[in-house]
């Protein structure tokens, strides 16, 4: 099964839309050891994602995690497969070395151009030329790198260049997500802001394809390669289903925005899961009712439950902001999508990964 | 800003024209833009009013229209 690890509640950054207070709280080795246990005890595969707070900040945990992963890997034959989010600051040598050998996939937080508007150490210090260097350290040693960008209403007019940033440097692929939560506000004006960018993003897209470059964007690519696949978004994070989240001190929760809230509290990796609690978490329905006869609710984000909890405190609410942001972005994927597609049905669904 | 749920949306032209790309392929390898209009209509109409919402049942329903097509 699929875990998310807390390794710990501390950071060094104080980016000012992060909604989590910070602690200096991490988890134990022996915490480390119950959860890879948990990992390996059902499923046909098993996999870590190492979280926070800033993760790094507990190198020796994921270093111990990884060795006790592998041993058991070979013991049961039970394929692993290990994630990282990190805020990319502590990256070194040995870490990129590690990556790469693990076939650990990066996604490594990075706001490109608007990185220093956001994303500043916890005494104020800015962060964007480490952060230039730290991915043109992933993209020597060649990790499988994710370049994850967060759009917020003061520097979203930068998204554009940002997008062009990450390319240059080398990323494959990058995903943006705008900045939600209690930490920023949405206006009409700072949404049209948003919206002139994801055009020029569109265009850009459109300009690499023509020149056979394969770099993509989410949602943009993924809202029209999905839709081709079949695949339903709103179905990826059944909560508590496909994956648990792990606090510092061992506790289970459906996702990483759920942490902490007792009434979410699955079990723990001592006492094992609650499956009373999983199964009737299971049989909820998180699709918020005004979504339910929306055209594009099968394309859309609306049953996230993180997304929603963040936003409007019920996991089966979906925020206006998020609703036109949805809404927004599958318009201009399906504009990109028939352009790309005039060009050659071949060409297009070998983009799209067909 | 509001919630805003949309009805009676058109299917976008590339998931149209994958379907049949991919009826085409199973049919013989015809090209794309040997395909009929009105077949293209037929297909478009399908994915617009039949509740299909993916690539996978807009093959088999292109495929199907190519048989009705062929046995007129």
């Amino acid at each position: 099964m699929n875990l998310t690890l807390y390794l710990t509640e501390n950071c060094n950054l104080r980016c000012s839309y992060c909604t989590r207070e910070k602690h200096a709280q991490d988890m134990s080795r022996e915490t480390v050891e119950k959860a890879v246990e948990l990992a390996f005890s059902r499923g046909k595969n098993a996999g870590i994602c190492f979280f926070g707070g800033e993760p790094l900040l507990k190198k020796d945990l994921i270093y111990y995690a990884l060795e006790l992963a592998d041993e058991r890997s070979r013991q049961t034959g039970i394929p692993f497969l290990s994630k990282i989010t990190t805020n990319g600051t502590l990256i070194d040598e040995e870490f990129a070395s590690m990556a790469k050998r693990a076939n650990m996939q990066i996604g490594f937080s990075f706001d490109g151009t608007m990185q220093d508007d956001c994303r500043r150490t916890k005494e104020g210090g800015a962060t964007f030329d480490l952060m230039v260097d730290k991915a043109r350290l992933l993209m020597e040693h060649g990790c499988d790198t994710v370049a994850m960008c967060v759009a917020s209403p003061e520097a979203c007019g930068k998204l554009f260049e940002s997008v062009k940033l990450v390319h240059d440097l080398g990323f494959p692929q990058m995903i943006i997500n705008p900045a939600y939560g209690d930490k920023v506000t949405w206006t009409d004006e700072t949404f049209e802001v948003l919206r002139g960018q994801f055009d020029q993003i569109a265009d850009y897209m459109m300009e690499l394809y023509q020149k056979g470059d394969k770099f993509k964007v989410a949602p943009l690519h993924n809202k029209i390669s999905e839709l081709i696949k079949g695949i339903n978004p709103s179905k990826y994070c059944h909560l508590g289903i496909r994956q648990l989240a792990v606090s510092w001190d061992g506790n289970l929760y459906p996702c990483t925005s759920f942490l902490d809230k007792p009434e979410w509290y699955l079990g723990s990796v001592y006492e094992g899961i609650d499956e009373t609690r999983r199964l009737e978490m299971a049989k909820r329905c998180f699709t918020p009712s005004p979504c339910k006869d929306c055209d594009l609710s099968a394309r859309c984000t609306n049953s996230c439950g993180c997304a929603n909890i963040l936003n409007t405190g019920s996991p089966d609410m979906i925020a206006p902001v998020q609703c036109e942001y949805e809404r927004m972005v599958i318009s201009l994927a399906d504009r990109l999508g028939d352009e790309m597609y005039a060009m050659g049905d071949q060409r297009f669904i070998d983009f799209m990964g067909l | 800003m509001k919630i805003d749920p949309k009805h009676n949306l058109k299917k976008p032209k590339y998931l149209i024209g994958v379907a049949l790309a991919a009826a085409a392929l199973a049919a013989g390898g015809f090209a794309i833009h040997e395909i009929k209009e009105e077949v293209m209509e037929q297909v478009d109409e399908l994915l617009h009013t039949g509740g299909i919402v993916s690539a996978e049942p807009a093959f088999e329903a292109a495929e199907a229209v190519e048989t009705t097509e062929e046995n007129a």
